[in-house]
């Protein structure tokens, strides 16, 4: 008959310290589950459901609702075969050396166009390009950038731009809205505020250039996202594979932290994304950092608060 | 297309022991070849809605900012 109650593979069972969850991937949703339901899930991914319904002999009702809330939420389903229905590992590789960057760029100190080509050459996809000044010639320096970008791997593109005024964001708006790749021209120090876009991909925020620099993520929000997940388990997803460089071309693992590894006018950017110091962060996983990894959300949240090493293969977040 | 010039990386060795359409495979220099030898990356086909598909964004964030499209 149903010999095993079997998990979805999209399904990930994440423990914590006081509770435990079931993130559903395919639905994107998240239930919290105590600890106790972990052990139960466990012995039934192990055994014959018979067997383990024996075993919770003297817990009948606790061990029924239990499964009820498993079969009602979709989580799990009967069958016959267990050896057919495999796991999803939680492996995780990517091609690029270097996953995203983000730029900031005043039209001086160094050369931008350089720097895309080499972060091209690192199979860079997302690129963030924060200008930091603006006027009208600026905006044929501007296209001059985007047709650069044109035929190279980034898979979308972000532009931060001084707010002007309402004709000079129509300008630009109508000048670059034919570079698909771009995802969203963001303008900063701007008197109105509108954070979502529906058909103009425009967005306005009050914020000034030094306030974006350094703001931190909502720890409110988190992501339920499988690849997330499975980048979570061995690196940091917020570091991993991250590259910044501020408008005087220092090098940084993030737009915001202090630390320069390098100047891109002096060094190349592989020669300085391949040091070892430079991809310390990237393997700080959250399971490392203190507070954190025993957090049953610790891998559907975003850290990027710089970690320090306290004890070996320990860091905490530092303050 | 008649190629009329052939070069192989096998050796005679290694293609007597190889299936007999190793034999009419090619080297080429990469960079001649580009993409359907139009040495670029994307193309703009109207017909395949190509500019459509140029962009997705990133599962993660990775700005600090997180801008959300209107449903």
């Amino acid at each position: 008959m149903n010999k095993f109650l079997n998990l979805f593979a999209f399904c990930k069972i994440v423990d914590g310290t006081e509770q435990s969850i079931i993130c559903d991937f395919q639905k994107l949703s998240i239930k919290y589950i105590p600890n106790s339901m972990v052990e139960v899930i466990k012995k039934l991914q192990g055994n014959e459901y018979l067997k383990v319904k024996e075993e919770f002999n003297d817990q009948k009702s606790v061990f029924k609702s239990y499964v009820d809330f498993l079969i009602k939420e979709k989580f799990v389903f009967f069958s016959d075969e267990r050896d057919n229905f495999v796991p999803i590992e939680n492996y995780w590789v990517s091609p690029e050396i270097i996953n995203n960057a983000i730029l900031e760029y005043n039209f001086e100190n160094y050369k931008i166009e350089e720097v895309l080509d080499q972060l091209d050459d690192l199979n860079c996809k997302f690129v963030e390009i924060r200008f930091l000044d603006y006027n009208n010639e600026k905006l044929l320096q501007i296209e001059k950038i985007l047709n650069h970008c044109n035929n190279f791997g980034f898979r979308s593109m972000r532009l931060f731009l001084p707010y002007i005024d309402n004709k000079t964001v129509t300008k630009i708006y109508h000048k670059f809205k034919e570079y698909k790749k771009v995802e969203v021209f963001i303008f900063y120090n701007s008197p109105k505020e509108k954070l979502t876009y529906k058909t103009h991909n425009t967005v306005f925020v009050k914020k000034i250039m030094d306030d974006i620099r350094t703001s931190n993520f909502n720890e409110k929000d988190i992501i339920i996202d499988l690849e997330y997940y499975l980048e979570a388990q061995k690196h940091n997803p917020y570091y991993n594979k991250k590259v910044s460089i501020n408008y005087l071309g220092n090098v940084k693992n993030c737009i915001k932290n202090k630390a320069v590894f390098g100047n891109i006018n002096i060094s190349s950017l592989l020669s300085i994304v391949e040091t070892k110091s430079f991809q310390e962060l990237w393997y700080v996983s959250h399971d490392k950092i203190s507070g954190i990894c025993t957090s049953e959300m610790r891998y559907n949240r975003l850290v990027q608060i710089p970690a320090i090493l306290t004890t070996p293969f320990q860091f905490k977040v530092s303050t | 297309m008649i190629n009329k010039k052939k070069t192989t990386i096998f050796s005679k060795q290694e293609l007597e022991e190889l299936p007999l359409t190793y034999r009419l495979m090619n080297e080429m220099e990469t960079e001649n070849v580009g993409e359907l030898y139009l040495k670029s990356v994307f193309t703009n086909s109207k017909k395949h809605y190509s500019k459509s598909y140029k962009m997705y964004i990133s599962s993660k964030p990775i700005s600090n900012y997180i801008i959300k499209k209107d449903e």
